[in-house]
């Protein structure tokens, strides 16, 4: 606990907007998620001591950035945080190359040539190293700031929603980089977001804002599995995350077998190698539940599965989150868990009541490619 | 060409020029401090700060010279000791002519500087400290180039004035030829003689042509350094 | 209507057509020297139905204006080079010029300083005197007081060696300052103007034959002659007008 990468409880309170916050995250991506003004970039800018919290502890890698108690506040400069933000802020009077560079006094000076190679290899720089900010896109400008707070040689890096002001293209150019940043780089990241499909692709850990307090705070496949956070994740979006890893590649129907715990998944195809581990998020509307497996139609996917649990609201919906049992060949490997929005209509016809076993009826062109991403992803990625 | 003016009047253009250079390349730094200070420091007395700033626009020059007068002449809090410990005189030499047309300059400077200053995103400046760098780098690496157009504007500003300061000058170092009698002085000296409108018209000519030329060539300064503190120049 | 505002009514047209002595406006442009007596003066102006208002400057500057077209009814100046300046160009109204006082020109220091038994004339050693220290006097190119001091230094042979020694200001007072803060060792000021501060004391007093002589004169300005101003022009030649200059520390009209 004391080495984590990060402990803070920070409290801050201004006027009718206030922050009581405590996460802790481990190494890897924290997902920071809430809606708009929920308070995440507040508490970013606390973390990076861009903003004094009322009263709090902040702690990176055990050493003390900010204690209200013993009064210590450490200047951002001294922090060793590295920061993305929304918008790129690159230093218009620099180039690509001298804006990547202000920070690298940070890096013992055997290592920087190494280093600076390696970042501009990793974020595709090569080619505007001579350019001003002015004459780049938004995608170049985003992948410029990145390479600049990796090679401030941060202990912590935070992105504040550095994809919120791409379009959808320029974000699934980039989204592959930032998932390689944490294991290149060793580096553990907190990403703000209030874009599912980013948190899908990119955090282990989740930490649900809403308020100005954390609301939940866990694995991503055990907050998104949770139907009582629907509320906070999005109910229209609600959907489960599962682990799989490629099996094989159906190039003549344009398809990839997925094993998820001994059964199998077709989705689109993805460029992704035999073994490769896969997260994918399979939206709760888009899974349909029968008694028996149909046969003559189109879903792809039918999965056996046991109700777990369902909630009812005022509405004609009902959520269900069902358990899938690992297959007797994956008997250690822990079950994971799929949600389906029903009708209530449905939910009385069919008896789902806890313990019933059914089968999940996940449509292949339902999983969307947007929420496929490796875990820990090598040479191969997606191409949008 | 040489006699265009008499040798006077030569030596109070050159005595005009170098005063104003110096009032102005002297207080260069002294006005981006102050413009940083109430740019960006909240402190009680903040107004008050801002308003001494801009005295010396809105009191008589007059006056301003008799202040002058009182803290660095001989007699002086400041130019008492300035003389005892340095042996440093300042009335009625071109260095006190400098200093009261750099105080005359003063707040045109800042009021330049500041306006600039407070254009540049402090959004860049968070960002460069995140990224290591110490308050001071900070400001020389980013915010002291991203604001050049305004210390260019500032310093043109301050060097017209001064070339044009005449009423605090007089009052603090009196009219000594080859000293202090600059070409504002030799000017109002002519206008006060019977016959001497002539002089005055000829004089009045080259301080427009002097002035000109000089915001002229600010003015191409200052573009070329705002393009390449947005990025549009490399270097 | 009622009876009360028949009454206000009836007081109103009574208050308009009484015949109030009327008051004749002018402007008088003088020199700043001279201003603590024309300043006495306006009240008792005013008295007599002439309401002045006086506009203080340097003569030069003054004239310049007249000539320009200010709309100045009569002209006071500390230098009679000025008003011929005026009457050459023919803005002054006819017979009405005349002198109104006189002045001395005197040497100061800010400390006592140790004078010379000797008479202040030719050869009195002004240069010693002042040391590595400067004179403060009116610029001798346009201040009057600064001309009469370049003629009296002349006079005492004292001018070759202070030439490059002065501190010329732009206007007498700012001799009499320069002095009075001890920044200059002497200067030279009107007698009039050692009264206007305590930090000065006379070192010596220049004889009237050193320099020409310092005569006030007042006119009207064409086509401005009224009776009114006739009077004023009296009243500053007469008793209470030479009462007046004389405790303002000036001489009375030569």
């Amino acid at each position: 606990m004391t080495d984590a990468p990060l402990h803070m409880s920070v409290r801050l309170k201004r006027g009718d907007f206030s922050i009581d916050a405590t996460l802790d995250a481990g190494p890897g991506v924290t997902a920071l998620f809430g809606r708009s003004g929920a308070g995440k970039s507040t508490i970013v800018a606390m973390l990076a001591g861009l903003i004094k919290p009322d009263d709090g502890v902040i702690r990176v890698a055990g050493e003390t950035l900010f204690d209200s108690q013993a009064g210590v506040n450490m200047a951002p400069e001294h922090r060793g945080v590295g920061c993305v933000f929304q918008d790129p802020r690159l230093f218009p009077h620099l180039n690509v190359a001298q804006n990547l560079k202000y920070g690298l006094n940070r890096v013992s000076p055997a290592q920087r040539a190494d280093t600076f190679a390696k970042v501009v290899d990793l974020l595709g720089l090569d080619g505007v190293l001579e350019r001003r900010p002015a004459g780049l896109s938004g995608g170049e400008k985003q992948r410029t700031a990145i390479g600049r707070a990796l090679l401030s040689n941060p202990r912590i890096l935070l992105m504040d929603e550095p994809l919120a002001n791409l379009d959808a293209a320029r974000k699934s150019e980039i989204l592959p980089y930032v998932e390689r940043l944490s294991a290149d780089f060793g580096v553990p990241v907190v990403y703000v977001s209030h874009a599912m499909e980013e948190v899908v692709r990119l955090a282990d850990t989740l930490v649900l804002v809403d308020a100005g307090c954390v609301k939940a705070h866990g694995p991503v496949e055990d907050l998104l599995a949770r139907l009582d956070l629907t509320p906070l994740t999005g109910r229209y979006e609600a959907g489960a995350v599962l682990n799989a890893t490629v099996a094989g590649h159906d190039d003549d129907v344009r398809l990839t077998r997925l094993n998820m715990l001994g059964h199998k998944l077709f989705t689109p195809r993805v460029d992704l190698s035999l073994g490769k581990t896969v997260r994918l998020r399979v939206r709760a509307r888009d899974v349909a539940l029968a008694l028996t497996p149909p046969v003559g139609t189109s879903i792809l996917n039918q999965i056996p599965v046991t109700v777990a649990q369902v909630e009812l609201g005022s509405g004609p919906h009902a959520e269900v989150a069902l358990s899938v049992m690992p297959k007797p060949s994956f008997g250690s490997a822990q079950a994971q868990t799929v949600l389906a929005r029903v009708t209530r209509k449905s939910y009385q016809d069919l008896g789902l009541e806890r313990g019933k076993p059914v089968y999940a009826l996940i449509k292949a062109v339902a999983i969307d490619r947007h929420s496929l991403g490796g875990l820990g992803m090598g040479a191969d990625q997606n191409k949008s | 060409m040489m006699d265009f003016l008499s040798p006077q009047e030569w030596a109070a253009l050159g005595l005009s020029l170098k005063v104003s250079l110096w009032a102005t390349l002297g207080s260069l730094p002294l006005g981006v401090g102050m413009a940083w200070i109430l740019a960006r420091r909240q402190f009680f007395g903040h107004g008050l700060v801002n308003a001494a700033v801009h005295l010396p626009l809105v009191l008589p020059p007059v006056v301003i010279g008799y202040g002058l007068l009182v803290l660095l002449g001989r007699g002086g809090v400041l130019g008492g000791w300035l003389y005892d410990v340095f042996g440093i005189t300042l009335v009625f030499t071109w260095k006190g002519a400098a200093i009261a047309a750099a105080v005359m300059a003063f707040p045109l400077m800042v009021r330049a500087m500041r306006l600039s200053l407070e254009a540049v995103d402090r959004g860049l400046e968070d960002a460069a400290r995140t990224l290591g760098a110490k308050p001071i780098k900070v400001f020389v690496t980013i915010t002291l180039p991203l604001m050049l157009p305004g210390v260019v504007t500032g310093g043109v500003l301050a060097f017209a004035r001064a070339l044009g300061e005449f009423g605090a000058t007089i009052t603090f170092v009196s009219n000594i030829p080859g000293q202090t009698r600059t070409l504002p002085l030799a000017l109002y000296t002519l206008t006060q003689s019977p016959g001497g409108e002539a002089g005055a018209a000829r004089l009045a000519v080259l301080a427009v042509i002097v002035a000109v030329t000089a915001l002229m060539m600010s003015e191409l300064l200052a573009r070329r350094v705002k393009a390449k503190a947005e990025g549009h120049i490399h270097d | 209507m009622t009876l009360a505002r028949v009454t206000v009514l009836t007081l109103m047209i009574l208050a308009a057509a009484l015949p109030v002595r009327a008051m004749e406006r002018v402007t008088v442009y003088a020199a700043a020297s001279t201003q603590p007596v024309i300043d006495a003066l306006i009240p008792v102006m005013e008295q007599r139905g002439l309401a002045i208002s006086a506009v203080y400057a340097g003569s030069a500057t003054l004239a310049r204006q007249i000539e320009l077209g200010a709309s100045a009814d009569a002209y006071i100046t500390a230098n009679g080079q000025w008003m011929d300046y005026l009457a050459e160009r023919d803005l002054l109204a006819p017979s009405t010029r005349r002198d109104i006082a006189a002045n001395r020109l005197v040497l100061i220091s800010h400390e006592p300083l140790p004078a010379p038994q000797m008479v202040f004339g030719p050869g009195y050693p002004l240069a010693t005197i002042l040391g590595d220290g400067r004179l403060a006097l009116g610029s001798p190119d346009f201040v009057p007081a600064g001309r009469y001091a370049k003629e009296a230094l002349t006079a005492i042979g004292a001018w070759d060696d202070l030439k490059d020694r002065l501190a010329p200001t732009k206007d007498v007072t700012g001799a009499l300052m320069l002095v009075a803060r001890g920044e200059a060792r002497l200067g030279v000021v009107y007698l009039s103007d050692v009264r206007r501060t305590s930090d000065v004391q006379i070192f010596q007093i220049f004889s009237s034959d050193s320099h020409s002589p310092i005569v006030y004169q007042a006119a009207i300005t064409k086509d401005n002659a009224t009776d009114g101003l006739r009077e004023f022009l009296d009243v500053l030649s007469g008793p209470e007008g030479q009462a007046a200059f004389l405790a303002a520390g000036f001489g009375g009209k030569p």
